[in-house]
């Protein structure tokens, strides 16, 4: 299989009907996409296909061929990313940190399509992120900073 | 291995701080549960803490250090973090039998006297290297933010450049060493950027 990760081109063999998240994890060694409920239900094996947060556990590897996958580890190099991971540390959104990294990743994907959420925006668009801390206030918050954030960068 | 109330010590270019609690955890006086920690000064002054409980968000990367940090009278930003090995000896929860275990809302409960004592041992350490340095009595010398001032003379020494002769002295006794009062706390009781948040 060939895929691009992280603007990284890679190729490893394994069935094309893998879970991407079993192929990131295992076989490429990207751990800080973690493994939640393996269903679809929890939101932290979240990555990025061509900008679409979509949850790696579900996402056959054949389906990505051809596609821009980002991770968490590459999240960071795109302006939304950094602004929500340093709006993350500014806020101490983690507790516990488990589902970070897939709610670092919905909320970068959110803030890519729309730089200006509203809280029922940002509600929505993370619903499908659970944390067992309950760092949903902070989330928002974090999510709310990085916006302001990016907004200064935009119209500077 | 039986392992003595004296201090380990070692003069390897850091002063390390570690002493074995009794083995009779459950005894309940402060020499038994004292102090239970562990941390390295080096020579640079840079302050390394180990944590014997687990960071699982409930903070106690965070917590602990603020307990040694404020009696060492440094400041928390200056504390590094290393996870302690497996020593019930040394680590283990004197609340939960004296096993190494990170729960029950026990992890303050447990480090509260021992890990202030810790701190307090290795302030006592360097105030009595500063005060033969300088030939003054130790009464007369304080600790503050990572140094040991001798006001009466104007005279201050960094830890850093202390860590050498501290660790030639004996060390003091977890028992024999001062707390802080609580009306003197500076780091507990506030709130704190979290240490492993950065």
């Amino acid at each position: 299989m060939k895929l691009l990760i992280n603007s990284r081109p890679v190729s490893f063999d394994a069935q094309e009907d893998m879970p991407l998240l079993w192929a990131l994890r295992d076989i490429l060694g990207m751990t800080g996409t973690k493994f939640g409920c393996g269903r679809g239900l929890c939101g932290a094996c979240t990555v990025h296909v061509d900008g679409i947060a979509v949850r790696s556990c579900i996402t056959p590897i054949a389906a990505v061929v051809g596609k821009r996958i980002t991770t968490i580890e590459g999240v960071g190099s795109t302006p939304a990313g950094a602004a929500v991971q340093l709006a993350w540390l500014a806020v101490e959104v983690p507790q516990c940190g488990y589902c970070q990294s897939g709610q670092i990743m919905s909320a970068s994907a959110l803030l890519a399509g729309n730089p200006e959420p509203s809280d029922d925006d940002i509600d929505r668009a993370m619903a499908g992120n659970i944390c067992r801390c309950g760092t949903y206030a902070r989330i928002r918050r974090g999510i709310h900073r990085a916006a302001e954030s990016l907004a200064k960068v935009v119209s500077a | 291995m039986k392992l003595s109330r004296r201090q380990l010590l070692k003069a390897t270019g850091a002063l390390i701080v570690a002493f074995p609690r009794r083995s009779n955890a459950r005894a309940r006086s402060s020499e038994s549960f004292a102090p239970g920690g562990y941390l390295r000064i080096d020579m640079n002054g840079k302050v390394t803490i180990v944590v014997g409980y687990v960071e699982m968000g409930q903070g106690t990367y965070t917590s602990i250090p603020m307990l040694i940090a404020e009696e060492l009278e440094v400041p928390l930003a200056s504390v590094g973090v290393e996870h302690a090995p497996a020593d019930a000896q040394r680590f283990g929860n004197p609340f939960l039998g004296g096993i190494q275990v990170t729960g029950n809302s026990n992890s303050i409960r447990g480090s509260w006297e021992p890990m202030r004592r810790a701190g307090a041992v290795a302030r006592t350490a360097l105030i009595r290297a500063a005060a033969r340095r300088w030939n003054v009595d130790a009464s007369t010398c304080e600790a503050e933010n990572g140094a040991v001032y001798h006001r009466a003379s104007g005279r201050r020494a960094a830890y850093g450049s202390l860590v050498g002769d501290a660790a030639r002295l004996p060390l003091p006794s977890p028992a024999e060493v001062t707390l802080k009062r609580h009306e003197d706390f500076k780091l507990i009781g506030t709130p704190a950027k979290r240490l492993d948040l950065a």
